[in-house]
């Protein structure tokens, strides 16, 4: 552990030599589209030896989602680990970290043994931007938060395509919110900041004394405001696991998107991806998933949303269509497996080692996430972070990133004075700013006359859109050190599979007993529970070659073997062969996902060649 | 390679017979002479010259429904839905009276078969409504009724590419059941590298058996056909090795990894479930493209209201839910519905039950008529045609095993003169040495012989005619105006479905999946609208917001709905109702 730590910080300390030593040639700032495509083009242009760039596919605005591609060497290697930014479009933030990861492995392999080492030997797949229409209105003005592709919706079921969008009523450029005074409103101003407006509970005593709406007008004229928006579906509403049917955003059905089923395909069309790294809300490495116990699930547990029965459906409650003895068996897994809960465990605590990020929010539970999709469907390992947060009102430590913290111990999820609730990342987001010298990270609520509200005090402010998920642009660069570092230490844990203590015992002068390990010198298991259950991803499949004028006495010449455990976990096997002595057999032991390793071994005593 | 080699000769073999099977039949057009007295159902000289007593593979499917589009251009279209995994066009055709409004704003009926690639005959079924009410059309009201207000939209397979995998190659009759699209069964790394192997090139996969004075099955001796186990203290004669095939990829296993090893009708959205929890689903819904091809279609077509799967076998009208854990979603009112048209089904179906998938059958996650009704709010039916009802027109005994193929043989020996077994002979296996090959041919067991197809496609045909019939019919009823002071008038208008389905079901309205219907005053300034809640107390709620298009969120089957105005003006006034699946209809006052 002490050695882990000690080399975790020299990796440290070289990576941020290698910023200095290799340069950025990425600034460090927000990139539309455009410029994400000229900088990801350029990569390729001039590191085109280890580095490609594809498109999966065009977006309904003929927008390409880049895959880049980073290997070492031109034969195709297995293992593989592929990381996806933007999934939540809002926080573009993590486009920003995995278009300069995919920039970091491509400066300084070839400079830094352990990149260089780590690209021999896996791939490494980068989507910057899942969902490029999407993450393009942080640079849309009117500002707005939209986490949306432009699929056209009819919101609200009204006939009508999105005929009520939200509208920039005071013209000054922003999207904000909108309150209204009118004492049977149900909001009111939080008390700790001014800016912010909470929800009032009547159970504690508080009484709300605003109406509060996204800041527009009434389009359609049916007294709900901006409730057909334009677009659109949610690339992280529209995955098959916990999928809603018919809720907000999610999409016709599962993976009806060009973007997610682009991903998705990709996914399946790469069988040696065996972890994908994301940056969602869908938190799994700060507080790592813990498996829950299994409950009964009530008849109509997933019918109600058309989903399949996945983790947060609501449980237990009858229903009026109900009659005893309905209640279905749940054999759906809605929480991580037993078997594979202490690996997100371990992981999650080499992540808070390395990036030395604390003070999480608590992670979200994903309905139709991509990252829970990954694990519970394809059976692949799937981590995931924020690609930000707001700190605790620190001051930023403008010399080394989070470097100036690090005096503290991790413990990932926040230790607030007082219970975290829905306002605290608000809270601390403003404070944090302020303390940093930036002044617009709220829009000053300002009185408007509005059309639809005449003879009523109308304001507009609030929050400004992306700021809790995003860190102002200048700081981008430094804050994506810890997460590559990390995503570099990720790809390195993958299974790896060798041959070893192969022994060759004579039976007779023509038959041989042939025993060997298959071996797992890789951190990670050769497949994850969920693996074997799903069975998408491939066991280590063993071949014995023999030639024509030998045959088996016993075992089998082509097998799927059980999954083999990490750090040296081995599977023996072993075969009688009949054959000359002097001649000899091929053994090879592949999976996509574990490599492949192969050895050639004489029917001799002893064996080798 | 070898594989390749045979299933190249065999596709010019089939390609030779498409040909002879297409000059036969423009033959025989002009032989068919009017029969000096129609039997009541079929037509008694179509346009379109289509034998009723065999099965057609994609090409011949395509052929007929283009000869039905030529023969009667304003009652049928033939289009695509989009392309096969392999690149074959999934063809639709539209019937509806096509000068009398637009097809696709009449309350519709989607009709699919073929689903699973060896259960062909929903095509034949499919396909035979398509041309039977064409033909009909021009001498039979009822149908023509049929086809002035309703529209059907009939896609005879659903799974081109395997359909023609399962007739022209050599299969048995539950192979395959996927698509082509490859996937590897057996985790090594290749997809379909083991298939089965026609040991004796009949085109048939049967079972293999190897003489074992150690085996434990012998020869029935009344039919030794059969094969049956042996009695506890009988010595057994043979030992059975399962359909023929060969150990293609050497690992120990024979025919582990054939075409697909998924199930498209575990592909789709609606309570959908990996393939741990639901054996057959693939990577995700609507993976296939043959699918979502289907669903692609459904969802621009907001008027179909019905629809009807074929499959094959076992004489079952089936409705959802396919799993328990999606027993909330059907709900008691919609209930209703299904069992009066299950019920209809049942009398025009002897030998046909109606029955609840997950309770009567098995469980089901992703299946494509959960979807239809789940997703679309769509009443929806799968038929599983041809039963054992059909052989003797008696139904099982309760006693008889329901695995006894005894009945299977003395059908074959008594009606079909052994037509439909291959009896045992011997043949070299590379692996086991000399085995005997036998047994069912694939085009028997789970589809009718010739002479019990017709009769199978028109009484099915029926059934989905009646579920079409009855889906909504909206009228308005009636419209009466009352003068009110100030020169208001009050305008008071019943709107009516005269059929069985609602205009939503509950699935579909609860969810919003389609828009409300409207029902429009025009004529004049309308003040207020209102939805009548209890006529006879005369408790009305407004609607607010464009009163003058009142929001209707079903008209019940067999219901009515009544609404209220108050306008400016003397009339006279024109009520319009407008319902998505329930189509159009306007009345103007007096």
């Amino acid at each position: 552990m002490r050695r882990m730590v000690e080399t975790c910080i020299t990796v440290l300390f070289m990576m941020f030599s290698c910023s200095v030593l290799y340069g950025q040639a990425i600034p460090s700032k927000y990139h539309t589209y455009d410029e994400m495509t000229s900088a990801i083009k350029n990569l390729a242009a001039s590191h085109g030896d280890i580095l490609k760039v594809e498109s999966l596919g065009k977006t309904l605005k003929g927008r390409d989602i880049w895959v880049i591609t980073l290997r070492k060497g031109v034969a195709e290697k297995p293992r593989a680990m592929l990381v996806t930014g933007g999934v939540d479009a809002v926080q573009i933030a993590g486009s920003e970290m995995a278009l300069r990861f995919a920039e970091h492995l491509a400066n300084t392999c070839g400079k830094i043994d352990s990149v260089t080492k780590l690209l021999q030997t896996t791939t490494i797949y980068v989507i910057p931007r899942v969902s490029p229409d999407a993450a393009e209105s942080y640079f849309e003005r009117p500002l707005r938060e939209r986490s949306t592709n432009f699929r056209a919706a009819d919101d609200d079921k009204d006939g009508t395509v999105d005929e009520d969008d939200v509208d920039d009523v005071n013209k000054d450029g922003v999207m904000s919110m909108m309150r209204v005074k009118d004492p049977r409103g149900e909001w009111m101003v939080h008390p700790e900041d001014a800016r912010i407006m909470k929800k009032a509970d009547p159970a504690k005593g508080e009484k709300g004394s605003y109406l509060l709406y996204t800041e527009g007008i009434d389009n359609d004229k049916d007294e709900h405001w901006n409730e057909d928006a334009i677009g659109g579906v949610d690339f992280n509403r529209n995955f098959p696991f916990n999928y809603q049917f018919f809720s907000a955003n999610a999409g016709v059905h599962q993976v009806s998107e060009i973007e997610t089923r682009a991903v998705a395909e990709f996914i399946f069309d790469h069988p040696s991806i065996g972890a994908v790294f994301s940056f969602s809300p869908n938190d799994n490495l700060t507080t790592p998933w813990k498996a829950e116990p299994r409950r009964p699930s009530a008849a109509g547990d997933a019918g109600a949303s058309g989903g399949f029965s996945g983790r947060g459906t609501g449980g237990g409650g009858g229903t009026p269509f109900m009659r005893p003895g309905d209640e279905a068996p749940n054999l759906a897994v809605t929480s991580v497996l037993e078997e594979d809960q202490p690996y997100y465990e371990y992981i999650s605590k080499q992540f808070l080692d390395i990036t030395k990020l604390k003070d999480a929010p608590e992670p979200k539970k994903g309905t139709g996430a991509f990252s829970d999709w990954i694990y519970y469907h394809t059976g692949r390992w799937s981590f995931s972070v924020r690609p930000w947060w707001p700190p605790v009102a620190a001051r930023r430590d403008t010399s080394g990133g989070d470097m100036a913290r690090r005096t503290r111990p991790p413990t990932g999820r926040a230790q607030a004075e007082t219970p975290a609730d829905e306002y605290t990342e608000q809270l601390r987001a403003l404070k944090w700013y302020e303390a940093n010298g930036y002044k617009d990270a709220a829009v000053r609520w300002t009185k408007v006359q509005h059309p639809d509200f005449p003879d009523r005090e109308v304001e507009i402010g609030g929050i400004r859109p992306f700021i809790i998920s995003n860190p102002p642009g200048d700081s981008l660069n430094t804050l994506a050190q810890p997460y590559a570092k990390f995503m570099i230490y990720l790809a390195g844990q993958l299974p790896n599979v060798s041959l070893g203590h192969t022994k060759v015992e004579k039976v007779n002068d023509n038959v041989y007993r042939l025993t060997l390990d298959v071996v797992n010198n890789g951190y990670l298991p050769t497949n994850s529970g969920l693996g074997v259950r799903v069975r998408w991803p491939r066991n280590v499949y063993l071949t014995l070659g023999l030639s024509k004028d030998q045959s088996l006495a016993s075992g089998r010449a082509r097998q799927s073997l059980r999954p083999i455990k990490g750090n040296g976990g081995y599977q023996t096997v072993s075969w009688l062969v009949v054959g000359k002595a002097g001649s000899t057999v091929t053994v090879t032991a592949e999976s996509p996902i574990a490599g492949k390793a192969t050895e050639t071994i004489t029917l001799r005593e002893g064996g080798r060649p | 390679m070898k594989t390749t080699h045979s299933l190249a000769i065999k596709a010019l073999f089939a390609l030779v017979a498409v040909v002879c099977t297409v000059t036969a039949q423009a033959q025989s057009k002009k032989e068919m002479t009017e029969s000096a007295l129609k039997a009541m159902g079929a037509p008694n000289n179509p346009k379109v010259e289509v034998a009723w007593n065999r099965y057609y593979d994609c090409e011949q499917l395509a052929e007929i429904m283009h000869r039905i589009e030529k023969a009667y251009p304003n009652l049928a279209k033939v289009t695509s839905i989009g392309k096969s995994y392999k690149g074959k066009e999934m063809w639709l055709i539209t019937v509806s009276n096509f000068s009398n409004g637009d097809a696709d704003k009449k309350p519709g009926m989607y009709i699919d078969g073929n689903i699973h690639s060896n259960e062909i005959q929903g095509a034949e079924v499919a396909l035979y409504t398509a041309w039977y009410v064409t033909e009909m059309y021009s001498s039979n009201d009822w149908i023509r009724r049929l086809l002035d207000e309703k529209t059907l939209y009939i896609v005879p397979t659903i799974n081109p590419d395997a359909r023609d995998y399962y007739i022209h190659q050599p299969n048995t009759a539950s192979s395959p059941r996927a698509g082509l699209v490859p996937r590897d069964d057996d985790g090594d790394g290749e997809a379909d590298e083991d298939r089965f192997d026609d040991l004796d090139k009949d085109g048939n996969i049967t079972q293999m058996r190897i003489k074992d004075p150690n085996g434990r099955w012998v020869a029935d001796p009344d039919d030794p056909r059969i094969m049956l186990p042996a009695k506890a203290d009988q010595p057994g004669q043979y030992t059975l090795l399962g359909s023929e095939g060969l150990d293609n990829d050497g690992d120990g296993f024979v025919n582990e990894d054939g075409p697909g090893s998924y199930d498209p009708n575990r592909d789709w959205a609606w309570n959908w479930a990996p393939r741990y929890v639901q054996g057959g689903a693939d990577h995700y819904p609507f993976v296939f493209p043959e699918n979502r091809s289907v669903a692609d279609f459904i969802l621009t077509r907001t008027n179909i209201a019905a629809a009807q799967s074929f499959h094959n076998n076992g004489g079952m009208i089936l409705r959802g839910p396919g799993a328990q854990t999606d027993l909330r979603t059907y709900s008691p009112i919609d209930i209703q519905t299904y069992d009066f048209l299950g019920r209809l089904g049942e009398e025009m179906l002897p030998g046909y039950k109606y029955m609840i998938i997950y309770k009567d059958l098995y469980t089901v996650y992703g299946g494509e008529i959960d979807w239809l009704y789940g997703a679309r709010g769509i009443v929806t039916f799968s038929n599983e045609l041809w039963t054992n009802f059909d052989y003797f027109r008696r139904q099982r005994g309760e006693n008889e095993n329901p695995r006894d193929r005894s009945t299977l043989y003395r059908f074959d020996k008594i009606l079909l003169f052994e037509e439909g077994v291959v009896p045992w002979k011997k043949v070299s296996h590379p692996q086991y040495g000399e085995v005997e090959v036998g047994g069912f041919k694939k085009a028997w067991t789970r589809t009718a012989p010739s002479f019990m197809i017709e009769d199978m496609c028109h009484r099915n045909m029926a059934f989905t005619l009646f579920h079409l019939y009855h889906t909504p019919k909206v009228e308005v009823d009636s419209v009466s105006t009352k003068a009110l002071p100030g020169g208001l008038t009050e305008v008071f208008a019943v709107i009516t479905n005269t059929r069985v389905i609602p205009t939503h079901t509950l699935q579909d309205s609860r969810n919003k999946i389609t828009r409300p219907d409207w029902v429009t005053l025009t004529g004049g300034n309308v003040i207020s609208g209102s939805i009548l809640q209890n006529r006879f107390l005369g408790i009305a709620q407004e609607q607010k917001h464009r009163p003058e298009r009142l929001e209707i969120e079903t008209i019940p089957g067999m219901g009515a709905v009544y609404v209220r105005w108050i306008v400016e003006g003397k009339g006279p006034f024109t009520v319009t109702v407008d319902s998505e699946k329930g189509g159009t209809y306007s009345l103007k006052s007096k």
